[in-house]
Formats: structure tokens, C-alpha cells, sequence
């Protein structure tokens, strides 16, 4: 649709801007030569143009370019290749997951209001689940249904649409007017071919999450949107210690602050989706916000075995600490750590207190602890029971704080 | 290392896919200056702008094995920095505008006081808009985007630019009658 209130002002917005073809302006000349207001017109709109552009240009900050090499390199080591290509265009955008919530609803919902499915075969094991909730279905209109696409007869025979049928929450968020809008966009149909976020959304604790109302408004956050997007971030979705910390009340209130929402918008550090359990544990918003904002600790985040360990709520209430998140830039550490009976030694009170003091912090910023440990006797020790047992002593625990 | 600074964006960026990191230094120098004014323009504040700016060149190099070559290197990077600018997105502080750019209004000059005045008008006008016109106005004023650019940089069609530069540009005359009259 064209806005132009007339052909002429589309014209005079043309000259101005030196977007018309030869025979636009003679069309345009002859115009102003003939209206005295058109000309007056035109040189009102040329002024506002000169004031605008006189505003002119603000020189960048000289040192731009080398800040945003030095980044490049201390993410990447500068190493481009380290950043894989985008796979499948990245469908876990924001609108695409509600997409897939938002198929299931008007499925269901039309199934309520016809009684039949407006599909091919394979959907008899559904339709019945569909009817039994039938009664507790909003009103909709069936010209609110819009997918005719074959991908909703795979959707439909999938597990994800049995799953959200028999879960109230879940059904209560499907029927939600902005879920239904989400449909309107291509790209929630393409989704539902998506086997990634079938996989995720399939996942008991994202249903959970997903009928959540705090975290849907989290959701609605460009910034937590954005990270949806990442493969990283399913991954971490689909681990059900994450999906926990990040259904907590506390959490989401975090995720809210923009400061946060800024650093989640960072994948690297969404991949630690456990910075949500410290967080929990840190009970500091400004806290978290200074952690995150730390480029050491995302580093440290980028890996697996890091963001187990501080899952754990114990050790997350490090995290704030420099010197704690500056030790666990040292992948020997972190390797050494992702050991289950370690994660049992770290959790214990004594040991926790441990690692806050400075002996221990500077031990481990030295880089000869890390090796120590990931030492092939010392990961096989860590591995036995009575090793953490023998660390969780008190005079162990003491020796360590000396 | 040194780095032919005509090598064209495609090049530059196939260089650094294939292991010359370097190369993306050329896309920065060549973009910095629009990319910063754009971020500037659209958030109001130089260091938010600083960060935008800097912000976008390391995601986009970290995406670059996602940018489609096909594309401007212009229109992918700048989808970027808006991102960017809407995370950072806040309620134009306007009475804080200007400290960037004050320096002429110390002149004892009347013409240059009335100058600085006409451009903090200017500048705070141009935040009033929402920001799907203020991106038109930058777009076309500050980054001298043709209708074709900018619909592709935006995403929307050529029509829509049109429409959309037309009814910022009354905001922007009504905002500035004054000046305008003068």
C-alpha cells in the first residue's frame, strides 16, 4: 500500500532525495512551474533537508577499530574459522519456538470448533485427545487457521502435539492471541520442519518453562530472543539443571535487567546457562550483571565442563569473584573439574570457603594446580570415591588453606 | 601485515574465512565511520553508540561464516548494529545531547550560537521520531543511502521506505517549523 497522501507529494519527495527518472521530472517541473504553493512547498522541504544533513557527521572514536581487533582476538584467539556458519538460518528465533507452540494451538483449537481435522491421514491418535479438551478451549475463529501446510500433519503425528495437548499450562499459553499471531509469519511454518526445535520443544522441562508466564515475558526481550537463536542456547535448554535455574522466579527477574539481557545476548555466555543457578546463589543482580560483563568468564563459559561445575550453586556463589572466574580461564582447571566427585568436593561448604581465600585463589592462578590436577593419576584419583572423601576431611580442607 | 585497503568486501570477507583473520580489518576501516555515525544517530549517546558499533563488528565476525555473499556486506552488518542499538535501546536522554558536539556553541559568534541551537534541535527532533522513521532519516541523511540501499539494509520494500521517510520527514517539519521559517 502507498502512504502518499498524492501523486504529487511522492514526486516532490523524489526531487528531493534525486530519485526520479527523466520522465518524473519533467512531470515534477512542469508541476511547480504552474503552483506557487508546490514551490513553496518544495523549498520548505529542501530547508529541512540542508538543517537535518547540517547536523553533519560525528567522527568515530579513534581508537574503534584497534578496540574491536583486540576483542576479535580475545574471543577468538583470532581464529575466524573458530566461529562455525549459522546452521539452517538459525530457525530458533524467538517467534519460530512460540511458532511451533502456536501450530499446536490453532490445531487444537480448530479440532474444538470442527470437531474434525482439517488434514490428511495420520492424525487419529491425536484427534481424540483434541476432543477431550475440547471444552476447555478459548473461542477462536476457523478463519484464525491458517496452516494447510503438509509440515502440520507431521506436527500433529509428533510427540511434541501429544505432550502439549495433555499439559494444562501448556495449553493455557497456546491459547494466548499473541501465540496465534506468531503464525503469520513464514517462518513458523518452516520451523515445524525444524527437527532441532522439535527435539527441544519436546523437551518436558521446556513445556514447563514455556507455560511459565515470568519467563514468556523474558522471552519477549529482544536481547533473550536473540540468544534463543542459538544452537548453543538449545543445547543448554534441553539440560534439565539449566531449565530448572532458569524457571526460578529470581532468575527471571535477572534475565529482565537490562544489563543482563544485554550479556545473554552474548551466546557464550547463554551457554552457561547455569550462570542463572549462580545467580540464584549470588542473590545480587549487580553482581551477576559485573560477572557477566566480564570477558575472562565468558571465555571460561564456553566450555561444557565450566558450566557444569557452576551449575552448581555452591561454587555459583563465586562468581562474582575476579579471581575465582580469572582461575577458571585455566582450561586444566576447568577440565580437572568436570568430574562428578569434584563437583561433590566444590560443593561442600569448607571447601567452598576454601577456594574464597587467597592462598587458594593464587594457587590456582598460577596455572601449577590446574596441571596437577588434570594430571592423568589425579583425574583417575578424582574419580574414586575415597579421594573426594579424603578432600572433604577437615584437615585436608586445612591443608588446602594453607 | 600489509592489507590492500581496495579490496572489496567479498574478497575481504573470503579472506577471513579462509584463515586470514586480518582481513576483516579492512571492513572495519571501511565501515567504522558509517556504522558509528548510524549507532550515534540512533541511540543519541557516543559511548552507547561506541559500544553498538564495536559490539556489531565482533558479532559480525564471528557470524561471518552465516553472511550471505550474495548480500551487500553494508546491509548484513548494518541488521547487526540494529540489534545491537534495540538491545542498547533506551528512553532518549535529549536534555544530555550535545556534549559530543557543543564545542561550537562556545563561540561568542550570535550566528554560531544560533547554529549549535538549531542543531541540538536538530538532533533531539530526529530521537523524537520513533524508530522506524528516525532509521529512514539517518539512513538517507547521515549514511546518503539510496531508496534501493535502504530497503534492502531494512528489509523492506522500496515502496515503504518511501512512505515511511515521507511521514518522518512532517514529523521532523512540524518539530522544526521554527527553523525552518528562519
Amino acid at each position: 500500500m502507498n502512504h502518499f497522501p498524492t501523486k504529487n507529494d511522492e514526486l516532490l519527495q523524489a526531487a528531493l532525495d534525486g530519485e526520479m527518472s527523466p520522465e518524473e521530472r519533467i512531470e515534477f517541473e512542469q508541476w511547480l512551474e504552474g503552483d506557487a504553493r508546490a514551490r513553496e512547498r518544495f523549498e520548505s522541504m529542501q530547508r529541512l533537508t540542508s538543517i537535518v544533513e547540517d547536523v553533519g557527521l560525528v567522527a568515530a572514536p579513534p581508537d574503534l577499530a584497534a578496540a574491536t581487533a583486540r576483542e576479535i582476538s580475545l574471543r577468538n584467539n583470532g581464529d575466524v574459522r573458530k566461529s562455525p556458519p549459522a546452521p539452517g538460518g538459525r530457525a530458533m528465533a524467538r517467534k519460530t519456538m512460540i511458532g511451533l507452540a502456536a501450530a499446536a494451538a490453532v490445531v487444537l483449537v480448530t479440532f474444538s470448533i470442527t470437531g474434525y481435522p482439517p488434514i490428511g491421514k495420520g492424525t487419529e491418535g491425536t484427534i481424540g485427545q483434541a476432543n477431550r479438551y475440547q471444552a476447555q478451549q478459548p473461542q477462536i475463529a476457523a478463519s484464525d487457521v491458517k496452516l494447510g501446510d503438509t509440515a502440520v500433519q507431521e506436527f500433529l503425528q509428533s510427540d511434541v502435539f501429544d505432550r502439549l495437548m495433555k499439559d494444562e499450562n501448556a495449553r493455557k499459553l497456546l491459547s494466548d492471541a499473541s501465540v496465534r499471531a506468531a503464525l503469520a509469519d513464514a517462518s513458523v511454518t518452516r520451523s515445524l520442519r525444524d527437527e532441532s526445535l522439535t527435539r527441544a520443544i519436546n523437551h518436558d522441562s521446556i513445556q514447563r518453562l514455556m507455560a511459565n508466564n515470568a519467563m514468556r515475558n523474558a522471552i519477549a526481550i529482544d536481547a533473550v530472543g536473540h540468544a534463543l537463536t542459538d544452537d548453543a542456547v538449545r543445547q543448554a535448554l534441553g539440560d534439565e539443571a539449566a531449565v530448572r535455574a532458569v524457571s526460578d522466579p529470581a532468575v527471571q527477574k535477572a534475565i529482565r535487567d537490562s544489563a543482563v539481557s544485554r550479556a545473554v545476548n552474548d551466546a557464550a555466555q547463554v551457554r552457561g546457562a547455569s550462570l542463572a543457578a549462580a545467580k540464584k546463589a549470588a542473590g545480587n543482580d549487580a553482581a551477576l550483571g559485573k560477572a557477566l560483563g566480564n570477558p575472562a568468564l565468558v571465555r571460561a563459559l564456553e566450555s561444557d565442563a565450566a558450566a557444569r561445575l557452576l551449575a552448581h550453586d555452591a561454587l555459583a556463589k563465586q562468581f562474582a569473584d575476579g579471581a575465582f572466574v580469572s582461575a577458571l580461564r585455566d582450561r586444566a582447571i576447568v577440565a580437572a573439574l568436570q568430574s562428578e566427585a569434584a563437583a561433590r568436593v566444590f560443593s561442600a561448604d569448607a571447601v567452598r570457603k576454601v577456594i574464597s581465600s587467597d592462598a587458594m585463589q593464587h594457587a590456582l592462578s598460577t596455572g601449577a594446580l590446574g596441571r596437577a590436577l588434570t594430571s592423568e593419576a589425579m583425574t583417575h584419583a578424582m574419580k574414586q570415591d575415597a579421594l573426594p572423601h579424603a578432600m572433604l576431611s577437615p584437615r585436608f580442607v586445612d591443608a588446602l588453606g594453607k | 601485515m600489509y592489507l590492500d585497503q581496495s579490496l572489496d568486501d567479498g574478497a575481504a570477507v573470503k579472506r577471513c574465512l579462509n584463515g586470514e583473520p586480518a582481513a576483516f580489518e579492512v571492513l572495519v576501516g571501511r565501515y567504522q565511520q558509517i556504522m558509528f555515525n548510524v549507532a550515534y544517530r540512533m541511540l543519541g549517546e557516543y559511548e552507547d553508540a561506541r559500544d553498538a558499533t564495536q559490539n556489531s563488528f565482533v558479532k559480525a565476525y564471528e557470524k561471518l561464516g552465516s553472511y550471505d555473499q550474495e548480500r551487500r556486506f553494508f546491509s548484513w552488518m548494518y541488521r547487526i548494529l540494529m540489534n545491537e542499538c534495540l538491545n542498547l535501546r533506551r528512553r532518549p536522554a535529549t536534555e544530555q545531547l550535545g556534549d559530543t558536539e557543543a564545542a561550537v556553541s562556545d563561540s561568542p559568534d550570535a550566528d554560531a550560537v544560533e547554529r549549535a541551537e538549531r542543531k541540538r534541535d536538530v538532533r533531539n527532533a530526529i530521537l523524537s521520531l520513533s524508530p522506524a522513521y528516525r532509521e529512514v532519516i539517518v539512513l538517507r541523511h547521515f549514511a546518503a543511502l539510496s531508496y534501493e540501499q535502504m530497503s534492502e539494509a531494512i528489509g523492506i520494500p522500496t515502496k515503504t521506505v518511501k512512505s515511511r521517510l515521507h511521514t518522518a520527514r512532517q514529523q521532523l517539519a512540524s518539530e522544526l517549523a521554527v527553523w525552518i521559517k528562519r
